[in-house]
């Protein structure tokens, strides 16, 4: 790696300095919080062309504060597990797979499941739903911010991505789940795509597209929930939606919308992160900030009409 | 001809309200069957049931489980979002018989294929959303036949078209009847074209939650139709075809 700081440009990025650190010198604490976020990113960017094309949003949304309710919840637990003199589930764990991880994945599991079933109530539609989904939760997590005061600031960090640090466990743990998601997507392409596209044509024509439905949602639940334990929920909302409406927006092939989201959510999360550490900004809402800076091309190409 | 489809005492319907009930009927293969009705008396929940989108609320539909359909859906059912170009939804025909594995060239020339005998071949490279409800109609034809089925099911192609591009997609549909001796099952609201080319007929009467079926020179009558749409229609024969003329409302009709 020390050939790097032979390359003139990347020489001057590495050894930019702050807080008296240079960021070469801060790598060895970084390094496994800068993976987590680009893994993340690219997993949630990819399944995010998903969550435009299908209008579903609004599912993710939920299905975030479902996972940071999960979370909440885990410290709460474990909080008066500890009082009681029980155990202490949460902090620098470096367990493969941590209780608030847990948590957040069974949370996010069942409410996949429920919102894949479609359930219809006469009187309220999808979008109510959702909306409850969204608001109970995010409710749910303030109030146990308030119970649990000692822990705010740390659930403050996880939910928002404030200050992301991620144990090699934990990294890999995210690495493996990622690649498996991509794998069955990568196999299931194109019935994914066709359910997507036109659910009734594909069911005639004998593809399981409500399994294929629930496979995409389980994915989706898996994915926000691994990645909010380790970058937090608010930097994975946003690779959800940001990098793949841009990809959308400038690109006319399904193909290349999917790598360009990819792309997008790679690099915002790159160079947020980096941005994070030479301004001493929280690094969750710096990221977003790059991946709401590639809607510019989009933007532009809605506004010349090209 | 055999007996491809038998529907044995079906009811049909969404959740446990059924909207048409006691339908019993067999379709044959080569049978060229058109579906008409009011507005939401059910065609299309017909349609899905017998392709086994929907599931029957009561009796069985019985046919070979190598019968493959072909579906064109209501084009106004998909979403423009979608990145698409004209090529890749004829290739989505080819999905299922590829299953997990990779589109290949092959798949590619069969589309291509497909949308030269939809008369489509020029607007492969075309994005879906970007073309006109005739050309988007052929495309999604062309991928009905890249499933290459024993029946075509068709859910109101002709909706929303003027005559010409009306007559071009009914001249096709029937072209593709012949040329690939395929059943078709076509849902519409268009009365004189099934006047003209139609053979059997489903009625649907909502008020009865029942269907009429039969040949269309005997369901296709003043009064039969009067009763269903409330219509003053009057049905008359000329030169070996059937014409449907609609002379107003027979409420508006009855005030006057």
């Amino acid at each position: 790696m020390e050939y790097l700081l032979h390359i003139p440009l990347i020489k001057d990025i590495l050894l930019a300095e702050s807080n008296g650190m240079t960021f070469w010198e801060a790598l060895p604490i970084l390094r496994n919080g800068i993976l987590a976020c680009m893994v993340a990113a690219i997993l949630s960017s990819y399944l995010g062309v998903y969550v435009i094309l299908r209008r579903i949003v609004f599912v993710s949304a939920a299905l975030s504060q479902i996972s940071s309710l999960g979370i909440a919840l885990s410290f709460l637990i474990s909080n008066r597990l500890a009082g009681s003199g029980g155990f202490s589930g949460h902090g620098e764990s470096e367990s493969f797979f941590t209780f608030q991880g847990g948590m957040s994945l069974i949370f996010a599991c069942i409410a996949a499941g429920l919102i894949a079933l479609q359930l219809q109530e006469r009187r309220l539609t999808r979008e109510s739903i959702l909306g409850i989904l969204y608001t109970v939760p995010a409710g749910l997590v303030l109030l146990i911010l308030d119970r649990t005061a000692k822990d705010a600031h740390e659930i403050e960090n996880v939910l928002f991505g404030n200050a992301v640090f991620v144990s090699t466990s934990q990294l890999l743990f995210l690495i493996l789940i990622s690649l498996v998601v991509l794998f069955l997507h990568g196999l299931f392409y194109k019935q994914f795509i066709f359910t997507a596209f036109d659910a009734d044509t594909a069911r005639a024509a004998g593809l399981k597209t409500r399994r294929f439905n629930q496979l995409l949602f389980l994915t989706l639940a898996v994915a926000i929930s691994i990645s909010i334990s380790s970058i937090g929920a608010l930097p994975v909302f946003a690779f959800m939606i940001l990098p793949s409406a841009s990809a959308l927006l400038i690109t006319h092939r399904l193909r290349t919308a999917f790598a360009v989201a990819v792309v997008f959510g790679f690099g915002s999360a790159l160079v947020g992160f980096y941005l994070s550490f030479l301004f001493s900004l929280p690094t969750g809402p710096t990221m977003l900030a790059i991946a709401a800076l590639c809607l510019m091309p989009g933007l532009l190409s809605v506004i010349l009409g090209v | 001809m055999p007996t491809q489809i038998e529907l044995v005492d079906l009811s049909i319907g969404y959740g446990h309200q059924p909207l048409l009930e006691g339908i019993s009927l067999s379709i044959r293969k080569g049978e060229f069957w058109g579906i008409v009705g009011p507005n939401g008396a059910g065609k299309s929940t017909l349609v899905k049931t017998i392709l086994g989108i929907l599931k029957p609320l009561r009796g069985r539909i019985e046919k070979a489980d190598t019968l493959t359909f072909g579906y064109v859906p209501q084009r106004n059912t998909l979403d423009d979002i979608f990145p698409v170009t004209a090529l890749d939804v004829v290739l989505m025909g080819r999905y299922p018989a590829r299953g997990i594995r990779r589109i290949r060239a092959e798949d590619r020339g069969l589309a291509y294929d497909y949308l030269e005998k939809v008369g489509a071949s020029s607007i492969a490279g075309k994005l879906f959303c970007s073309l006109s409800g005739g050309q988007k109609q052929r495309v999604l034809i062309a991928r009905a036949l890249a499933l290459k089925p024993d029946v075509l099911v068709l859910d109101e192609p002709m909706d929303g078209m003027d005559i010409a591009g009306e007559a071009d997609i009914m001249e096709l549909i029937l072209k593709l009847r012949k040329d690939l001796g395929c059943t078709l099952l076509m849902v519409t609201h268009s009365l004189h074209l099934m006047a003209t080319y139609g053979e059997k007929l489903i009625l649907i009467r909502p008020e009865a939650r029942r269907i009429e079926y039969g040949e269309v020179t005997r369901l296709l009558t003043r009064d039969k139709l009067r009763e269903i749409y409330n219509l003053d229609l009057e049905v008359h024969n000329w030169h070996e075809h059937r014409v449907v003329l609609m002379r107003g409302s027979l409420k508006r009709n009855s005030e006057t």
